[in-house]
């Protein structure tokens, strides 16, 4: 008997699936998105379309570009607007990555392959046209620290550098033309991540957690999650917000000896909850191994209760589930404050929207599925909303960047590989 | 296999492939994993500059080629 349940049927409106393919299926994610779609009450779209989306473009050695996409909701057609450069550094190449922290506004890393591979991290924010930044501040300019930039909330971010000098550097921004950073975390191993997240608390869609707050994780400052490992550090990291200033971090090593995984590598990942955090530990070989694991904060010392058996078993199992950065922060390359699937209505912030991606014959599958992770000792019920919503034909690439929208009802995916852009209505009704 | 960036390049690209079936997998993590384990393999023969550069080389090259699609890849 798995702990999921199938709901839907009966009174239950059909989602309908809008489908529109981009001009290329070499695009490379979604750093930003917003307008009505998108936005809560007290967010104000300063854009001149309504509904939006910036794309990263496909590859350019020359530059990196973005491209601006308009979607109409009453007629679900969408326009694509001309490429633009994002960061021209110079040199023969190029690469890096930004997320949104929200409205118009990202924290991006770059570099190119000029002057020793410098690299650059920038706070910026769009003009209202989508056609270029208005504001773009390089905050730091080193070599060797080869960042791109993550969302913590909607104010904060981190820059994570994961080059042969590893780096975290946290910061705030509001727009405009200031910007604030702290001192870096150090250089080396110790700040190798697989993912993070806030220690939770709140109740704010896609800010769970305490100001300039994160904890991240990670192996024996080791980035490699092979076969073999089972140990999981935690670390807890604090910064004062002012301009200069060091984090306090505290190292909790070894609180987790995760379950044997043996043929599975796919890393854990973090969620924010109102009243902590969900660890994840996947476990691709066998699913029914996969377990979560409750952790409370009491400051920077973690309690983490007994591990949870994964409630889709191995019926939905957790390695197809949309889960890394679902609560709005963590690594993800490339991404907006709305891949964060938290409950919108107010009811219940604990209750995240996803999707579950399958092999079915050549296609992959998608399912809208929710998981309510409201309960402080980690036991969980997940639902599937719809089955077989959508076909992603002849691929077996699981790319996708989802949008969940302020109607807490439907959903917009980009799925990288086949190069479509799906909007599902009632895809969680 | 003597050089770093061959190393990486090989890492990135086999555990791209493996993990690009996994939804929210990230290619990110799979380019940190394969500079660690060239650090691993070879150690100090070659500088942190040589290992920055191979890494960059490695992502270039599943950019510029396939898009990041590493399902695409041939074996």
């Amino acid at each position: 008997m798995f702990g999921y349940n199938l709901i839907g049927g009966v009174g239950s409106p059909t989602p309908t699936v809008h489908t529109n393919d981009m001009t290329s299926s070499g695009d490379l994610g979604f750093f930003a998105a917003g307008g009505d779609w998108l936005y809560d009450a007290d967010e104000t779209n300063s854009q001149d379309d309504d509904n939006w989306i910036m794309m990263v473009r496909p590859y350019n050695p020359a530059n990196y570009g973005g491209t601006p996409i308009a979607y109409d909701t009453s007629d679900h057609s969408l326009s694509e607007g001309s490429d633009w450069v994002l960061y021209n550094q110079g040199g023969s190449n190029h690469s890096g990555g930004g997320t949104q922290l929200s409205l118009d506004r990202a924290f991006w890393g770059m570099r190119s392959s000029t002057s020793g591979y410098t690299a650059k991290n920038y706070m910026t924010d769009l003009a209202n046209d989508l056609g270029s930044f208005t504001n773009n501040v390089a905050v730091t300019t080193q070599t060797e620290r080869y960042s791109a930039g993550h969302r913590l909330n909607d104010t904060t971010g981190i820059f994570y550098a994961k080059s042969n000098s590893q780096q975290q550097i946290i910061g705030t921004y509001n727009g405009g033309a200031t910007t604030t950073i702290a001192a870096t975390l150090g250089d080396g191993p110790a700040q190798y991540m697989w993912d993070f997240s806030s220690p939770g608390g709140g109740t704010e869609y896609a800010n769970l957690g305490t100001a300039n707050t994160w904890v991240y994780l990670n192996t024996n400052n080791s980035a490699t999650f092979a076969e073999g490992t089972t140990r999981l550090d935690m670390n807890h990291c604090v910064w004062d917000g002012s301009a200069g200033t060091a984090v306090t971090k505290v190292d909790r090593d070894s609180v987790v000896t995760l379950p044997t995984h043996t043929g599975s590598t796919l890393a854990p990942t973090i969620l924010a909850t109102t009243w902590g955090n969900i660890l994840i530990h996947f476990d691709t070989s066998n699913p029914g191994n996969s377990v979560v694991y409750p952790v409370t904060w009491s400051g920077t010392s973690p309690t983490i209760g007994s591990a949870v058996p994964w409630a889709g078993g191995t019926q939905i199992p957790s390695h197809e589930c949309y889960l890394k950065g679902l609560d709005g922060s963590g690594i993800v390359h490339n991404g907006t404050k709305y891949q964060c699937g938290q409950d919108r209505s107010g009811r219940n912030v604990d209750l995240y929207r996803t999707c579950r991606i399958y092999t079915s014959g050549s296609d992959l599958k998608l399912d809208t599925i929710d998981i309510d992770f409201s309960k402080p000792n980690g036991e969980h019920t997940l639902r599937v909303r719809h089955r077989g919503v959508v076909t992603f034909s002849s691929t077996t690439d699981a790319s996708v960047w989802p949008l969940f929208m302020a109607n807490n009802k439907d959903l917009g995916i980009w799925h990288k590989d086949t190069g479509k852009f799906h909007y599902i209505e009632n895809a969680y009704y | 296999m003597a050089q770093p960036y061959d190393y990486i390049l090989a890492k990135y690209i086999e555990i791209g492939k493996r993990e690009s079936k996994y939804i929210g997998h990230s290619y990110y993590l799979s380019l940190s994993s394969a500079l660690e384990m060239a650090k691993e393999e070879f150690g100090n023969t070659y500088t942190g500059e040589e290992y920055n550069i191979a890494m960059i080389n490695s992502e270039v090259y599943v950019l510029e080629n396939y898009a990041n699609n590493f399902t695409r890849i041939p074996d």
